[in-house]
């Protein structure tokens, strides 16, 4: 997979992340650890590496706080989403997501 | 940074990941922690802000904005181990409220809502009271600028 694929993949992976309930946004950290990086743009908040010819995903999100917020929750509905994707995409190939809950958004916030 | 993994992990946290169908680990973020023991902290009446405790604190906040840190987290800091989480908490009480009762009722909102939100399990919550509000202050500081 060359990193123009990598970073297509990524914003799907990016995207079904985000459209997940509860989810404010993407957070690629403050040095960019959690970006993936190819041709012509980056995406923050998802890394994929590869490992033994598979591959493992990372997506760093932001959470909205509601009073009945269950992270642990919340991460492993993003971990099936960004999963669900990535097997309807590339079936196989992706054995590994994991969740970062990076950053908390309150209602006043967000616009 | 606390790690939870659903491959081969302690039978303790096995309510937090039966809902995990693939494999990966959840990590929560030091400051996600802080943000939302604030939160709780502040929710309680008689909690007017949280402020860094004492000089030491007021290094720690100073180089937490120059390193760009989070300026929402300030006056809490935290320790997050695997599956445990210590809280210091600095914060002004409003006066004419009972401290005691005020400390108790936020330690126990910071408790519930990190425990709920997070699944770690919160070991303490130190509560510094660093000063007094009165509101009367505010008033006469803003009728001095006019």
């Amino acid at each position: 997979m060359d990193s123009t694929d990598r970073l297509k993949l990524a914003r799907f992976l990016g995207d079904a992340a985000t459209a997940v309930p509860g989810v404010v946004g993407l957070r690629g950290g403050r040095s960019g650890e959690v970006t993936e990086y190819g041709p012509g743009g980056r995406v923050s908040g998802v890394a994929v590496a590869t490992a033994a010819e598979r591959l493992q995903v990372t997506v760093s999100i932001a959470a909205r706080y509601s009073p009945d917020l269950d992270l642990a929750r919340l991460a492993d509905r993003v971990r099936r989403a960004v999963q669900h994707e990535a097997d309807e995409r590339i079936p196989d190939t992706v054995d590994r997501v994991d969740v970062v809950v990076a950053d908390l958004v309150t209602q006043e916030a967000t616009p | 940074m606390a790690t939870a993994s659903n491959v081969g992990q302690a039978p303790k946290s096995s309510d937090r990941t039966s809902l995990q169908s693939g494999n990966g680990t959840t990590t929560i973020a030091d400051a996600v922690v802080a943000r939302i023991a604030g939160l709780a902290a502040r929710e309680v009446d008689g909690v007017h802000e949280l402020k860094a405790a004492g000089t030491g604190g007021t290094i720690a906040d100073f180089a937490s904005k120059v390193a760009g840190g989070d300026e929402r987290n300030s006056g809490v800091s935290v320790e997050v181990g695997e599956r445990e989480a210590a809280i210091d908490l600095g914060m002004t009480v409003k006066y004419e409220v009972d401290i005691p009762k005020v400390a108790q009722a936020v330690r126990q909102n910071v408790i519930s809502r990190v425990t709920s939100m997070t699944g770690l399990s919160v070991t303490e919550v130190n509560i510094t009271v660093i000063d007094l509000f009165f509101p009367e202050d505010e008033e006469a500081a803003a009728e001095r600028v006019k």
